[in-house]
């Protein structure tokens, strides 16, 4: 705390008015301001409208005693942190000195006093407050620091990172703040005014560097400096450090006068370096985010084929909100007279579930470039997980699709059949067999002729299933929504928003239409 | 909120056979306490069993737990123990059909059927 350049202030409290003149004489001359009160209720009242940095309180009042009036004092949380020091003209017994104390008075004094030892016991009591009194400002200032470093790391975007530091350092300086730094995509500058409101702005060119400000200083530091171009050209003292020594430098500046001592210089010390840490998770994210997408990305198809006789729309949305890929696929491909037209769903919806999806995806692509039946592609692809990926069981429909013909040969593996839809109304194939990954024996194909104008669903269960509905009610509400002859895109997207809302599981989306 | 609750019992007149007791919703946060009881029953049962795992008081059984049960017929298979599953409600018998669990692993619908049944 500041060493106060305001005289400190006692109130009097006592009912004899010659020991009030007494004690008051004293005290003014010793360079305090006195305040006097001759009854209990006086002192309160006065005490009520604001408080003197300390209160002599005589034991012995007229209207109430004057411990009464102490404890009440100490009750009331505007004015318990001021000290009460009791003076009593009367005998003292220890139990009376006793009960003064324990009653919250800081000291307790025999009348006549001598000055000398009141004015000292007055000073003893008063830096003890002064101490406390730092210290709680200290500690409140910490718990702050301690929100504010929370508030930093769960930032999103460099803009709010450094609008929240701003904010934090306003709060806790009291005055207008200017935090700076620089990031992949420019200048980010955060200004927070005397008034409180901030402004972020991205147009600005590279801040200086730091040497410029801190001269052969090591990094982190805080330094005052005369005049400060980007914080006004005001005296600033500032917070100076490099998240890594290969990162862009964080500027954190107040005004001078708002941080004038050491406590104020550790403090945005410490401000300035949570700020710093901050910035350097933000940007490891973002680089680990796009890399994940980039990956996830090449896992799926890019683009859906343009095959002459078909029309297609189809749709993925994964499970998990931060990733963006999981367990369920889809293939549409032409193969040398037919279109490979399959959907499926690795157990699970996790990263891993994304992989061992890719390789099978691929593994599928593989086989029917060889010109393999759909059975025997499922038996490859059962040895495939056995052998590679035991435990991860996948269901899978795979149909081959002859335009020239116009038939398909279907195989499932445990997949929901496909919906097929016509003038003649909605129907699912019936194709079944075991997942893909058990080794079990599967039947033969199914054969079904696909005329055109017909329209073909495959969907992944996480479109059908929920906790409050079964898999079989899901499916006959699919087949009572869809139409044969709408568009597909506009089929997907109210399939989606009719059916896959609080989906749980990845969802794909297959539809076709023979033309 | 996801609850199982896997238990096990004795079925008269099968001496080296287990009935596992399945209530609740078996996905990916309980498959892992589904697997527990599979691998404790296992523990227990000598050839030929029966390991009869009642699932008629599953309300929900997601990917994960098919997965669970295939698995488990395999290792009965190796040890020449005897699966039987109780499916109960329809719910769960559907999921078995379509995804082709009911074509090789021996599925009832009452767990008195199951224990009823010969080896």
């Amino acid at each position: 705390m500041t060493a106060s350049t305001e005289p400190t202030t006692i109130l009097v409290v006592d009912d004899a008015e010659a020991n009030r003149y007494l004690l008051s004489s004293w005290l003014r001359r010793s360079g305090y301001r006195v305040n006097e009160a001759g009854t209990g209720a006086a002192a309160l009242s006065i005490m009520a409208e604001g408080h003197p940095d300390l209160v002599l309180l005589d034991v012995n009042l007229p209207d109430m005693s004057g411990l009464d009036v102490c404890a009440r004092l100490k009750a009331d949380p505007m004015t318990a942190t001021v000290p009460i020091i009791h003076v009593s003209a009367t005998a003292i017994e220890p139990e009376d000195e006793a009960r003064g104390l324990t009653g919250g008075a800081d000291a307790y004094l025999p009348e006549p006093v001598d000055p000398r030892v009141l004015i000292a016991t007055m000073e003893a009591v008063l830096r003890y407050y002064r101490a406390r009194a730092v210290a709680e400002r200290l500690a409140a200032r910490l718990t702050e620091l301690t929100r504010l470093t929370h508030a930093l790391n769960t930032a999103t975007t460099f803009e709010s990172l450094i609008a929240v530091a701003a904010q934090g350092a306003a709060a806790m300086f009291g005055g207008a703040v200017t935090a700076l730094t620089s990031t992949p995509f420019g200048q980010v500058r955060a200004t927070v005014d005397r008034a409180g409101d901030t402004t972020v702005d991205t147009s600005g060119t590279e801040p200086p560097e730091p040497e410029m400000i801190v001269g052969e200083t090591l990094l982190p530091a805080v330094v005052t400096v005369e005049n400060m171009p980007w914080h006004g050209a005001r005296p600033a003292t500032v917070f100076v450090g490099r998240p890594k020594p290969s990162l862009a430098p964080v500027y954190v500046a107040v005004d001078t006068a708002d941080a004038p001592q050491d406590e104020d210089r550790q403090l945005l010390l410490h401000l300035g370096q949570a700020t710093a840490l901050a910035c350097e998770g933000l940007r490891a994210r973002s680089e680990e985010h796009t890399l994940a997408v980039t990956v996830q990305h090449s896992l799926l198809p890019r683009e859906n084929p343009t095959v002459q006789g078909l029309s297609l729309a189809t749709r993925y949305v994964p499970a998990a909100q931060n990733v963006e890929i999981g367990g369920d696929f889809y293939e549409v491909a032409e193969l040398d007279n037919r279109v490979l037209v399959a959907v499926g769903d690795v157990v699970g919806h996790s990263i891993q579930a994304a992989t061992v999806m890719g390789e099978l995806r691929h593994a599928l692509r593989a086989y029917a470039i060889e010109g393999h039946d759909a059975v025997t592609i499922l038996n490859r692809l059962d040895a495939v997980v056995r052998r590679f990926h035991p435990g991860w069981h996948t269901t899978m429909c795979v149909m081959l699709v002859d335009l020239e013909n116009g038939t398909a040969e279907i195989a499932n593996a445990g997949h929901i059949p496909p919906l097929v839809s016509d003038a003649d109304g909605n129907r699912y194939i019936d194709v079944a067999g075991p997942l893909l990954g058990a080794g079990w024996p599967r039947p033969v194909a199914t054969h079904v002729d696909l005329p055109p104008g017909t329209m073909v669903l495959l969907v992944t269960d996480g479109i059908v299933e929920r906790r409050d509905r079964t898999l079989l009610d899901g499916m006959t509400a699919i087949q009572e929504h869809v139409e044969h002859d709408g568009d597909l895109e506009v089929l997907c997207d109210s399939l989606l928003a009719r059916f896959g809302q609080g989906a749980k599981d990845d969802i794909a989306l297959v539809a076709l239409r023979i033309q | 909120m996801d609850e199982l609750r896997v238990s096990q019992e004795h079925a008269d007149g099968m001496e080296g056979g287990v009935v596992l007791q399945i209530v609740g919703e078996i996905d990916l946060a309980t498959v892992a306490h589904l697997k527990e009881g599979l691998a404790t029953a296992e523990r227990e049962l000598s050839p030929p069993g029966p390991l009869v795992i009642n699932l008629s008081e599953v309300t929900f059984l997601a990917s994960t737990g098919l997965s669970a049960l295939v698995a488990c017929h395999e290792r009965c298979e190796e040890a020449g123990v005897d699966l039987r599953v109780v499916t109960g409600n329809r719910t769960i018998a559907h999921s078995m059909q379509i995804t082709g669990l009911t074509q090789t692993l021996a599925v009832f619908s009452t767990l008195e059927d199951a224990l009823g049944s010969a080896n």
